[in-house]
């Protein structure tokens, strides 16, 4: 298989060979010998299938802190792995803090399964270089779950979609109420492998070439003559009703699905029918309900160069103000370990939520929790928080770094294809890979500062011991004992929310 | 550990009552008896389990509905839901009774020509783990299913449950003497209590306590009891998080999911009636005027209170009833969730007396007068009160009582409810295209959406399609669309298509997912129906 989202240089897809050993493919049967244990490559996105093999042999290659298991279905079937990262000498997992982390609840957010990857061969590898890697195997749980929405992951990946599309589970919706399910989803119409954007010529059209860079298109300004109008993405009428891709596969958002705020259609776009309706969603919560251990919850999604608390809505009024001391104190470090991102409150800096996952495990749960939305166009830069860019702007800025870091490898330019219904159209932009994705020469760095901060939130849950106990004989049998615990670390062993 | 309490029973022979539940059917015989009222019905009641429990007892929901053109899933229905609470077994004798009372009635030909139509879909028995309760000893109310919940909040599950301490078989409440108690003894009836405000300086105060012990020494008594959750408060609308019985999440409960997939695979449902301990016909909702607010909202659609006020009329003219409900319903109820997460008009039907007397009579068996007790850790204390199941309730007789009239109000909803006809189709030839014109008429009196199935778009849209061999449909789509026809109310749809003369083709009326008329014809000048 080739494919856009491999590295340009290329590899195959057999199992093992998404590993390496010295550079050297093994073949799939071969034990890998204990001297030199595979490692993932970070110059390349992972399929469902090709990361429920990578997570197999990591836990085949460290037996002695990885176990991996299925904690449920999702609505076509696949399984939801979770790899659970601790040593079980140093003690049994529920007498140790946890900290939980997933990704790729939206089937389109990719790259935060290929964080969550780095972040398990991160911690086995490091166990013996590295003291503060032992010390957070030795002391803490880690509970990771790198696909949320498995079926949104496997069609993002094989199905005809854009950057945007694929964010849904796979559960039959009839979005536009006509009784069928599903039936007028994107199409690649061309068949080049690629769900474009759609054009039609029109010389009264709302936009035209930009004078910057003529592959980009700008809107015109009033009463100025324009040459294009933007149909929306590729796609045709598929059920002759007169629109286009109204009702494409799934159509809800397992990140509104969570029982903390949880308001119905049409208060919340993509609820579901009632909190938790899902087979992926429910199966999560269970998990970290039957977990109390569980002390920090990092979720993974992307775009935007974002790390992300609550409250989803600023009708819930605002965390206690402990609480707002701890994430505060978090989030400032996760901003100089991510220079390119921005510490945020979802509310205020992205948009309102009701029923969002962090939401459950903070504003219910007590836990401390973050969302990350990986990747801005500051990570090509590095210029500092005052240039962060957007991550979806078709500036002729991104098309250079385009052109001259990945060779142009991500931008179509318009070229003429036949529709159905609108005669010839052009079909051009950003590949689905674009825009929300890092280019794949900036994996490694984005998965390693993700999973430093992560790291760095595991370090700083709560570490509870014995200081010191004192005994005071006060008379004949009678002692007074006085035990001091401690907590050596910032995060509270209790948060303020949890007290509620 | 009887024998070291050192028992001071009451001493009059009438505070020695036997240890007899309320005469009500435990699960296991509810299901014998669906099950008997399914062999019986010649094929006019199907049952099905819509989940089992976590002590693995079914959850079976019977379908109600005569032979007829349509199959029973995709007429319209009406989902009758009775005793959430598993604590009020008289609830689920009465949807059981109404079950009979309709399919005793079956041959009557107003009965008939509804139930050929309609269906009834019925769960008498949700929550067949806490209605299970009645039958263990001793006898405790709870409502609360088998689920282990950790209710203290210390790290350990159902350590602590209540005791019978003086071996009657029943958990009663204990007069615990308290000098900063709440209560204290009403001067006119000694056996009601109440708030110490007010009440003289040095009157004896006391704390009411359910029967027990402190069995985990954390100084609270009976805090965390085996159980549960409670499934009629833990539905999606407006649920009280980390409340009594609520769960861990709303519809946690294989009972609660049970319910919402049922209503989800159902389309043909449009109006709820619930049996319980909550009311909305005796006192309607408070209505309220554009959308609903996002949080605490129990007021229903200014134009849905109309339908209310209809069913409310109706019931008072078949049952009589006029006493005062209860009070508000919980937080998660399932009614309200019916109507405000669903759409779907939802009267819910209390039993028995109103609010229930303060004060029963002295005669009154359910009631059992207070007598000292030598309690293991809390001295002597009075024991007393309420029997379990006594307070509030009606026996088994009088639920049966209520199913005529209810199987009355039940036919009237059926027949209530909207039927939509595609009428006075018409085809005219202007020279070379057809013009079609259909009318939709809804035959009930129910709209085909209330207000808020339209805001939630459960309920919404009604469509009509056009579609034929080569059609093609001139300026406009083949499908239209309407939020909702209003009970007795007509709308003419319009199309203009391109066919050959005599080309057949057809409409078709669907809500959402359902198919609800579909009217064949030709392209030839002309009406066809």
């Amino acid at each position: 298989m080739s494919s856009p989202y491999t590295s340009t240089l290329g590899f195959a897809a057999a199992a093992l060979a998404l590993l390496e050993s010295g550079g050297v493919s093994r073949a799939p049967a071969e034990e890998p010998p204990a001297a030199s244990p595979p490692r993932l490559r970070f110059d390349r996105f992972y399929t469902y299938d090709e990361a429920t093999r990578a997570l197999q042999a990591l836990e085949k290659a460290h037996p002695r802190f990885l176990s991996l298991r299925s904690i449920g279905k999702s609505v076509e079937g696949r399984d939801l792995w979770l790899m659970t990262v601790a040593n079980p000498a140093t003690g049994p997992e529920e007498r140790k803090a946890a900290m939980y982390i997933d990704a790729n609840i939206h089937g389109n957010e990719v790259q935060g399964t290929e964080v969550c990857l780095y972040t398990i061969q991160h911690l086995v590898e490091g166990y013996e270089r590295l003291p503060r890697v032992r010390e957070l195997v030795d002391e803490r749980v880690f509970y990771i779950l790198p696909m949320v929405n498995p079926d949104g992951r496997a069609h993002w990946f094989e199905g005809p979609n854009t950057r945007h599309s694929s964010r849904s589970g796979k559960k039959p919706v009839d979005d536009d109420g006509d009784g069928l399910f599903d039936e007028d989803g994107l199409d690649d119409i061309d068949g080049d492998g690629e769900v474009l954007d759609m054009w039609i010529r029109d010389p009264h059209g709302t936009h035209k070439r930009s004078p910057d860079d003529p592959r980009l298109l700008v809107r015109v300004k009033p009463g100025e003559a324009g040459e294009l109008v933007y149909l929306g993405p590729e796609g045709i009428d598929n059920d002759g009703d007169g629109r286009i891709n109204e009702d494409g596969p799934g159509g809800y958002d397992m990140n509104r699905n969570w029982p903390a705020d949880w308001q119905p259609q049409p208060h919340q776009h993509g609820a579901g029918d009632y909190p938790l309706s899902l087979p992926e969603t429910r199966a999560i919560a269970e998990l970290i309900l039957a977990h109390p251990n569980i002390a920090g919850v990092q979720a993974y999604h992307n775009a935007g160069g974002l790390i992300l608390r609550g409250p989803g809505d600023d009708a819930l009024g605002e965390y206690p103000d402990p609480d707002v001391r701890v994430y505060d104190a978090l989030g400032q470090t996760g901003e100089f370990v991510l220079p390119f991102y921005r510490y945020s409150v979802l509310w205020r800096d992205l948009y309102r939520v009701h029923g969002g996952f962090i939401n459950w495990t903070y504003d219910e749960l007590g836990i401390f929790s973050f969302t990350n939305e990986l990747w801005n166009t500051g990570q090509y830069g590095a210029r500092g928080r005052e240039g962060l860019g957007g991550f979806d702007a078709e500036s002729p800025e991104r098309l250079r770094w385009d052109d001259l870091l990945e060779l142009e490898h991500q931008f179509v330019e318009l070229k003429p294809a036949r529709h159905p219904l609108y005669g010839e159209v052009l079909l051009g932009g950003f590949r689905k890979t674009a825009g929300r994705t890092p280019p794949l020469f900036l994996l490694e760095e984005l998965c390693h500062r993700n999973a430093m901060f992560t790291l760095y939130h595991a370090y700083e849950m709560p570490r509870v011991a014995f200081r010191s106990v004192e005994v005071e004989r006060l008379a004949g049998e009678v002692s007074a004992v006085t035990v001091t615990l401690e907590n050596s670390r910032s995060i509270p062993s209790r948060s303020a929310m949890a007290a509620r | 550990m009887l024998a070291t309490l050192g028992l001071h029973l009451g001493l009059c022979a009438s505070s020695l009552h036997a240890p007899e539940a309320p005469a009500f059917r435990g699960p296991e015989a509810v299901a014998a008896a669906l099950e008997e009222l399914s062999r019986e019905s010649r094929g006019a009641l199907a049952l099905e389990t819509i989940a089992t429990t976590r002590e693995g007892r079914p959850v079976v929901a019977a379908t109600l509905a005569l032979p007829g053109p349509a199959p029973a899933a995709a007429r319209p229905a009406v989902l009758v839901t009775a005793n959430l609470e598993g604590s009020q077994h008289a609830a689920t004798e009465l949807a059981l009774e109404v079950l009979r009372e309709l399919l005793r009635r079956r041959d009557e030909p107003e009965v008939r020509a509804v139930l050929e139509r309609t269906a009834v879909c019925a769960v008498p028995l949700p929550s067949p783990d806490a209605a299970a309760r009645l039958l263990r000893r001793p006898l405790v109310e709870s409502s609360s299913n088998a689920r282990p919940t950790d209710d203290d909040r210390d790290g350990r599950i159902d350590e602590d449950g209540p005791e019978d301490l003086d071996g009657d078989g029943e958990i009663l409440a204990m007069r615990v003497p308290d000098p900063d108690g709440p209560w204290v003894v009403d001067a006119a009836d000694p056996r009601l209590l109440r708030p110490a405000a007010g009440a003289p300086p040095g009157a004896a105060r006391f704390r009411l306590l359910e029967e027990g012990t402190d069995d985990d020494g954390d100084g609270l008594v009976n805090e965390d009891p085996p159980g549960g959750v409670d499934i009629s408060r833990s539905f999606p609308h407006e649920p009280e998080p980390r409340g009594p019985g609520s769960g861990p999440y709303p519809a946690s409960e294989p009972e609660a999911r049970g319910l919402l997939e049922l209503v989800l695979a159902r389309p043909g449902l449009q109006a709820a009636v619930t049996y319980g301990a909550h009311d909305n016909l005796l006192a309607l909702p408070e209505a309220r005027d554009g959308p609903p607010s996002k949080r605490g909202e129990h007021r229903v659609a200014k134009k849905d209170l109309e339908l209310y006020a209809r069913a409310a009329e109706k019931h008072r003219e078949l049952t009589g009833r006029k006493e005062r409900p209860r009070g508000a319903p919980p937080r998660g109820a399932w009614h309200e969730t019916l109507y405000f997460d669903f759409g779907l008009p939802s009267f819910a039907v209390s039993l028995g007396p109103g609010d229930p007397p303060d004060v029963p009579p002295q005669t009154d068996p359910s009631f059992v007068p207070w007598r000292p007790l030598d309690h293991p850790t809390l001295g002597r204390v009075a024991l007393g009160g309420w029997r379990p199941y006594r307070r509030g309730r009606i026996s088994a007789a009088d639920a049966a009582a209520m199913a005529p009239a209810q199987a009355r109000l039940l036919l009237w909803l059926l027949g209530s409810l909207a039927r939509v006809e595609i009428d006075g189709l018409r085809v005219e030839d202007r020279g070379g295209v057809y013009e079609v014109r259909a009318r939709l008429v809804n035959l009930g009196a129910f709209p085909t959406g209330i207000a808020q199935g339209v805001f939630t778009g459960r309920r919404s849209p009604l469509s009509a399609e056009i579609s034929g061999g080569g059609l093609r449909i001139l300026g406009e789509d083949a499908r239209k669309t309407i939020d909702a026809l209003d009970g007795g109310a007509s709308r003419e749809l319009r199309w203009t298509v391109l066919g050959a003369r005599g080309a057949a083709a057809k409409i078709e009326a669907r809500l959402r997912t359902q198919v609800l008329s579909t009217a064949g014809f030709e392209l030839s000048t002309g009406g066809s129906l």
